[in-house]
């Protein structure tokens, strides 16, 4: 069962918390397509928060093509496009294990394993991560 | 005296769902690390248990003895009795799930699932729903079936010219007096289960406890919300489904006789089986858990 932790205290608003909570667990598979998230008010009444603040969260994943809203069901997790593989914004989409032949969540995972063994932080690791997408300049 | 027997009515469970509401309320600090806070809720959870248990008792026994309550024509208030004791354990139970811990401090979490009624309720909400549907529609034939002094059955003897040759008649048979506010009561204890059930649903994640644990506690609420509902109302449709048979087997109504005291041995087992089963407590990753996620249905 996956789950939503967000940090009143932290300086990332909640709502972008929530985004890319969601975004990382559909990268990494720990939620597939079909899957439907709580509604947005139960969501908010499970985290104490305001509901504009979950619908804020819904509508930016809908935006980026993550989850799609449905009448009577509610949001869902949208399947990946057709031929998304390979393109940069869907790099998440190319890194579910369901189709995971590139093996990135399988490397990602042992990264973050190591940076961990290492005594790195997961700030640090994210700091790594992002360095490491910046062009090379020399 | 109709006053009198109001307050009684509902001044007794206002009383004792006071009672529950002291009885549960925390008195010491939240608990601070997870076994502790595992153990807490636990104990919470059987506290309101048992105190909705106790109410529903108190209630059922005050109802049903003449001596504390008389109302009504003889039998109406003991017909009532189990629903009303039904009722009582719902609201306690409502009453308490308001006492479980808000959502508090700077990081908090909830599981990423989308939780319902049906999914809590899991095979114990179609047996309660059943039983249920079931008596409402034993007590609508009952009432159409009565004779006409209201109390008893009838099978009248006709000759093959259609001349009555004789009327056997036997009693107590739950007629509309007696099934009337019975059916009223049942649907009163439907909503108050479903309100109930809707509360352990909605109410927010324990915090420091895993999905699975906080999902675990929250199946072992509605197990006994349905366990406790279903055994009152298992027992009253035991007692109806019994006078009934036993009416009409006195006058040789064999079939329905029969089949009325079948249901009502199915009535009580069952009702009892439910009821038991859902005092053990579910245990984080039972088979009975939720999916990780509820997939949607395909869409239209």
């Amino acid at each position: 069962m996956t789950a939503l932790q967000v940090d009143l205290a932290s300086p990332v608003p909640v709502y972008e918390q929530i985004r890319s909570q969601v975004s990382a667990l559909v990268a990494v598979g720990g939620l597939r397509p079909g899957d439907r998230l709580p509604a947005s008010r139960d969501l908010a009444r499970d985290l104490g928060i305001a509901v504009g603040t979950v619908q804020r969260a819904y509508r930016e994943l809908e935006a980026s093509g993550v989850v799609t809203s449905r009448r009577r069901v509610g949001t869902v997790i949208a399947e990946p496009p057709a031929g998304a593989a390979g393109t940069g914004e869907a790099l998440a989409d190319a890194a579910r294990p369901a189709s995971d032949p590139s093996g990135l969540v399988g490397e990602a995972r042992a990264l973050v394993a190591r940076a961990r063994a290492q005594g790195l932080s997961d700030e640090a690791v994210l700091a790594l991560v992002r360095g490491a997408l910046l062009p090379e300049s020399r | 005296m109709h006053a009198v027997v109001l307050v009684i009515v509902l001044g007794l469970p206002a009383l004792l769902i006071t009672l529950i509401v002291l009885l549960v309320t925390n008195q010491g600090g939240p608990p601070r690390d997870h076994e502790a806070t595992v153990v807490a809720a636990r104990r919470h959870e059987t506290r309101i248990s048992a105190a909705a248990a106790a109410a529903s008792v108190c209630s059922a026994l005050a109802l049903g003895n003449p001596a504390v309550v008389t109302w009504g024509p003889p039998g109406v208030l003991l017909g009532v009795a189990p629903f009303v004791a039904a009722l009582t354990f719902c609201l306690a139970r409502l009453s308490g799930e308001t006492r479980w811990p808000r959502p508090t401090g700077e990081v908090r979490s909830a599981p990423l699932v989308r939780r319902s009624v049906r999914d809590q309720g899991g095979w114990r909400l179609p047996v309660f729903v059943g039983t249920a549907v079931g008596l409402a529609v034993a007590l609508v034939v009952f009432g159409l079936t009565a004779a006409a002094d209201g109390r008893s059955v009838e099978r009248v003897v006709t000759s093959a010219g259609g001349v009555v040759v004789e009327t056997h008649a036997a009693g107590p048979y739950p007629d509309w007096e007696l099934g009337g506010p019975a059916l009223v009561a049942l649907l009163l204890v439907v909503g108050a289960t479903v309100l109930a059930l809707r509360a352990v649903t909605r109410r927010p994640p324990i915090g420091l406890l895993s999905p699975e644990q906080d999902d675990a506690i929250r199946r072992t609420s509605a197990a006994r919300v349905l366990g406790g509902a279903q055994a009152w109302v298992g027992l009253g449709a035991t007692g109806y489904l019994a006078f009934a048979a036993g009416a009409l087997l006195r006058v040789d109504e064999l079939a329905g006789g029969i089949a009325c005291l079948l249901l009502a041995v199915v009535a009580f087992v069952g009702s009892l089986v439910v009821a038991t089963t859902a005092l053990t407590p579910r245990r984080a990753g039972a088979a009975d858990g939720v999916p990780r996620t509820a997939p949607a249905e395909p869409s239209a």
